[in-house]
Parts: C-alpha cells; structure tokens; sequence
C-alpha cells in the first residue's frame, strides 16, 4: 500500500514536471507546476513529513504559483507570441536527454548495486515524524545560522530585485 | 591579536553584514549630488574589515566553534578570511573607479559587494552541510544580480541569466548530494562525517556516501569553474561589469576551493583517499588543458581572463591531486597541497584585481575590452601596460612574481606524491608554457604594436598609487613569501591533522 502511494505520487510529480516544461501556453505549465506540487507534498505525506505536505501546499502551489500566475497574466501575452515561443530543439532536447540517463543510472545503480539509502535507513536517523514543532525546534537551535544567513539571504534578493528593477532617475 | 574573544568566528561576518545595512542607509540619506559617499562609506566598511581580518584575529589559535559547530574558525578558515577581506576591498576599489558607469542604484550596488563578502566570510568557515549550502547561496545571489546590474545592456542580462540557470543547476547537485550524505551517514556535520568515516577503520565507504560526495563536489566545481562545470565562465566574465568580473574570479573560486578543502581534509583518510587522488587527477587534467588551449584564440580580454581562470582552476586542482596513491601516502604531500592552495588563492587574488583594474581603466577611457585596441598601450599610458603586464606575468608563473611561487608549491606537493603524480607534473608544465603564449600575446600587443589612437591615457593620483601598491604586492609576495607560506602550512597541517 506504502510502495502504491510513493509510485502513484512520485508518477504525478513527475508528469506534472514534464507537462510544465513542455506546455507551450505558460499559463498551462504553471498550472502543470501545481500538479507536480500536489504530487511532491504527497511524496512528504507519504515519508511522515506532515508539516512539510501542508507547507508545500499553502506555500508553493498557494501563494508562489498565484503569483507567477499574476505575472504572466501581467506580461499579456498574445496568441501568437505564444506560437513563436520555442519549444523544443534538437540540441536542447538531445542535451537535456544525456543529463537525464546520467542521473538516472546514477541514482539507479546506487541503489541496486549499493547498500541502498533508499532501501535501508541507517540506523541512528531519527524517526521521521515532522509536525510543527519538529521543524521549528531545530530552527532556534541547531539550525539556527542557517536560518540566519536565510534572513541575509533574502535581503540581499529583495535589493537585487529592487536594483535590477528600478527605473533611471529623472 | 583577537579583538573578538568567544565571538572571533562571526566577528568579520558580524561587521560586514552591519556594514552592508549601513551602506543602504547612507544611500538612502544621501542626495543625488554626493553619491560618491555610498562608495567612500563602502570603502570604510571594507578597510574596517581588512584591518579585522589581519590584525584582528589570532591565526595559530586554538580551533574556535560556534552555534553548536555550525561555524568553526580554525587556521584554514583565519587564512581564507585574510584572502577574502583583501579581496573585497580591492573589489570596492575598483567599484568605486567603475561607478559613475552605473546607471542606477550605486547603494544596492555595494550593498551585493557586501553581501557576497559576508556569504564568503561565512563559507570560509562553516561546519555542516546545511549551513554550507545557504552560505554558498548566499554568494551566488548576490552575484548573478551584480552580474546583470547594467540591465541596459544585453550582455550584462545574459551574464546574469546564465549564473542564475546554471547555478541553480550547481545548488541543485549539491542539495541531491547533501540529501545522499544524510541518508549514508544520519548527520549534515563535517564532524560527524569524519566520525563516520573512521568508525568504518579504512573499509571503503558506501556507494551512496561516495556518490553524494561526487555530488557535491561536481556542485561546487561550477563555483571554482571546473571542467565539466565550467560552462558559464566566458560568457559572464565578458558580460559582467569589470568589478563584478574580477570580485567573482576571486570570490567564487576562493569561496569553492574552501569548501572543496573543508570537504577533503574532513573525507581524505585510508578508505578514500585512491578514488580522491584518482578523481583530482583527471579532473586537473582536463581543466588545465581545456582553459589555456580555448584562451588561445580568444580576442577578448575579460574573456581571455575567463578561460585563463578556468585554467588557474586547474593547477589549483593539482593541489588537491597531492593527496598521493595508497603506497606513497605522506601526510606532508596532502598538507603541503593544501598550503599551496591556500597560497595560491591569495596570490591570484591580488593578481587578478592587478589585470582588473587595467582593463576597467582601459574600458572606462576608450570603451572597448578587446585585444587589437590595447595595441601600443605602452606609448599611451606606460604605467598601465606595466602594471598589466606585471599582472600577466604573474597570472603566467615568470618569476620573482606572486604566482610563480604558487604554482612552484604547486608543483611540489604534487612531486612530493612520487611517480603517480609526474604525468600531472608534465601537464602542469606544458601549460604554463601555452599560458605563457596566449599572455605574452597581449603584452606584445601593449609593447611591439604601434597604437590606433596615440591619445595618452591620463591616470589620477590615488588610482596610480593602487596600482603601484598591486604590482609591489605581486613582488613582495614573490620574493618574500615566508611569512605568508608559513601561515598556510600550519593551516593546512592542522586541517589534515599532522603536527607542526
């Protein structure tokens, strides 16, 4: 029943992710993107992650995808902007397959040839069970500098996007 | 001296963050007609932290933590914060010679300078992989928006673009191997991979430890521009401002190198240290003669610079290939191509910002980075064809020069290996002599060819007195390298845990 949940969710997300890339309308790849979301916050329901699930949920496929979905409604697009997009070339596609087998074999061959993170978890990995209060301890305690540069970090984006914005002074 | 007490590993990170907030107030309070003091306070916040750097913090101390290990300042992470510091206040200078080019937003400008600094500060000395990663980030953001700050210009967006699509790829690598070094080993600490290593007594690791291992390195190669992640070198070091240009050259591939050392010195032991060596080796190969075969027919200065650096890359690569086969393992190889690593940095710190601020003066006066237009330089403005050529021969290995003595202690840690290492030897030979082409190039262009336009280029007062203060820099570096040679040994020698 587990193995069913992890293939079924694991299949939407990845469905959704190729839908996405290879949509021509961009609205439709962002609404393909809600379905990878949906898939991947099952994939953390499915590994305990409970918390997680429902971040990525309200979060992502919630706030950033309306977001990106203003934006594009914002670009106004016509119709036959979106006829001379681009959406597959022969280079990029052959490129992309390459990387794509290289990772795949990678990840396949470590785990049927290696002992299998996936298969068996190491002992001593603490007990997957993320609720509220199993992300927020860590946060203001062993991750508390990264938490901190995350702060840094997230100013130094609000004054990129403010500079690579702003419009020349009169 | 240690100005900072318990709190030395987050001093410098502290300042120039503080520093970056208060750059964007000073901008903010300033009018349109005095922004030359965004850049001057800039500047203060920098020579704050230099100074911090050099004589503020103990080099030899005992190994210091903080934030339960999240951050840890031992000799290895003093050294690469001195490399660091001086690296941004030579970026801010050059910054401040660059700026009046700068349509828009010179506060948000220095700010990302800062920014960037902190994130470099902070990689020079994290402990766990997670901090690691946001640190590493950290750095990367604020470059690819400094990348595309002259939004006005094509090339400048698509050097933005391609740090921001490519490096997102890199963080990518590094997240997936980040998540295979947990599922192998149940900890994100470089320590408590250490313990995990050495509780398997010299049996080889698991695959899935060694696989998020080359993961990770792979993610961190696209920082130091490593082939096969080397990719976006030319196009952004040609379409970035010239400041950002030099500031990421140094940065990035400072910031890469000490996580990629942090990395090995925490995973080289009996089990690991064959593939490693094996790994390093190849990987120097390859991007030893992929960067100086492709600069040769380059046409463009910072893009020359570009596939140069992919190229420095490599014999920085050499250093890490020291680490020596199971039967010639000597602690000393290993440590002393750490030394010269770290060595190495700082003399291409100094040495790129000495090309630099060549090119940005030469831009800023004729508008143009390519090679044919630096023909007769020498008859329009002596002191910049010295400083650049200079530079070049540093960047070359010529000596008595900085990077001479670099690529020498290069050289002899791999040496230090036996017969394993003498193919990369001959390697790194073979390529200073086609580095020494490509630049001798450029300089015969300054020195034999006659000038297009004879008008001399007039250089002010401060902005020759930095140059002259770089080209004694490279000199003193290259002749007197004691002190600074002795700081990196016994760095790198209490990274690998060898007594002095």
């Amino acid at each position: 029943m587990e193995g069913l949940g992890f293939y079924g969710f694991g299949a939407l997300t990845l469905l959704g992710a190729l839908l996405m890339v290879t949509s021509r309308n961009p609205l439709h790849g962002v609404l393909w993107l809600v379905v990878s979301f949906l898939g991947l916050s099952g994939l953390f329901g499915g590994l305990g992650a409970h918390f997680l699930a429902a971040i990525q949920i309200l979060v992502y496929a919630g706030a950033i995808l309306v977001l990106f979905l203003f934006v594009i409604m914002l670009l106004n697009l016509r119709p036959d902007d979106v006829e001379r997009m681009p959406t597959f070339s022969l280079r990029g596609g052959v490129g992309g397959f390459l990387v794509g087998v290289v990772g795949f074999c990678a990840v396949v061959g470590s785990v049927v040839m290696g002992t299998g993170a996936f298969a068996k978890p190491v002992a001593g990995l603490p007990p997957l069970e993320a609720g509220a209060a199993d992300v927020a301890i860590p946060l203001f305690s062993t991750a508390l500098l990264p938490f901190e540069v995350v702060s840094l970090l997230l100013l130094a984006a609000i004054v990129g996007s403010v500079a690579l914005t702003k419009r020349r002074l009169p | 001296m240690d100005i900072a007490g318990p709190f030395a590993p987050v001093l410098l990170e502290t300042l120039s963050a503080c520093g970056a907030g208060a750059v964007l107030l000073v901008d903010l309070f300033t009018p349109e007609a005095r922004k030359s003091r965004v850049g001057a306070a800039s500047l203060a916040v920098t020579a704050i932290l230099f100074l911090a750097a050099w004589f503020g913090m103990e080099a030899g101390g005992e190994t210091a933590t903080l934030f339960g290990g999240s951050l840890v300042l031992d000799g290895m992470a003093v050294f690469l914060k001195r490399t660091f510091a001086t690296a941004g206040l030579l970026a801010v200078l050059a910054a401040i010679r660059y700026e009046d080019r700068l349509p828009r937003g010179r506060g948000e400008f220095h700010f990302l300078l800062l920014s960037a600094l902190t994130g470099m500060f902070l990689v020079s000395s994290v402990g766990d992989l997670m901090s690691m990663f946001v640190s590493l980030e950290l750095v990367t953001l604020s470059f690819f928006i400094l990348a595309a700050f002259r939004r006005e210009r094509p090339e400048s967006v698509e050097a933005g673009l391609k740090l921001l699509v490519l490096g997102s790829l890199a963080a990518a690598f590094v997240l997936f191997g980040t998540a295979f070094l947990y599922g192998a080993t149940g900890d994100l600490t470089f320590a408590g991979l250490r313990d995990h290593l050495a509780s398997l007594r010299g049996a080889p690791p698991s695959r899935d430890l060694l696989l998020g291992l080359l993961f990770v390195l792979l993610g961190l190669g696209f920082k130091i521009g490593m082939v096969p992640m080397q990719v976006w070198v030319p196009d952004v070091y040609q379409g970035a401002p010239a400041p950002v240009t030099a500031f990421l050259a140094v940065g990035s591939k400072a910031a890469g190198f000490a996580l990629v050392l942090r990395l090995v010195t925490t995973v080289a032991g009996p089990g690991t240290k064959d593939s490693l060596q094996l790994l390093f080796t190849a990987l120097a190969f390859a991007t030893l003669f992929y960067g100086n075969l492709a600069a040769i027919p380059q046409t463009n200065v910072k893009r020359l610079l570009g596939y140069s650096s992919i190229g420095h890359c490599g014999y920085l690569l050499m250093g890490l290939a020291a680490l020596g086969p199971a039967s010639y393992y000597d602690e000393s190889a290993a440590a002393s191509g750490a030394a010269a690593i770290l060595f190495y940095l700082l003399a291409y710190a100094l040495t790129t910002f000495g090309a630099f601020l060549v090119v940005i003066l030469f831009s800023a006066a004729t508008g143009s980075d390519e090679m044919d237009d630096y023909a007769g330089l020498s008859r329009r403005s002596p002191l910049l064809a010295a400083s650049l050529t200079v530079a070049l021969l540093s960047l070359a290995g010529v000596p008595p020069l900085a990077g001479f003595f670099g690529k020498f202690m290069l050289m002899r840690s791999v040496a230090l290996t036996g017969p394993a290492g003498f193919g990369l030897l001959v390697a790194g030979a073979v390529n200073v002599v086609i580095g020494l082409y490509y630049y001798l190039c450029l300089v015969k262009r300054m020195y034999v060819h006659p000038p297009k336009d004879a008008s001399p280029l007039p250089v002010t007062g401060p902005t020759a007195a930095l140059l002259y203060a770089l080209t004694a820099a490279l000199l003193i570096l290259g002749i007197f390298p004691g002190a600074f040679v002795t700081l990196a040994s016994d760095a790198a020698r209490a990274a690998f845990g060898v007594g002095g």
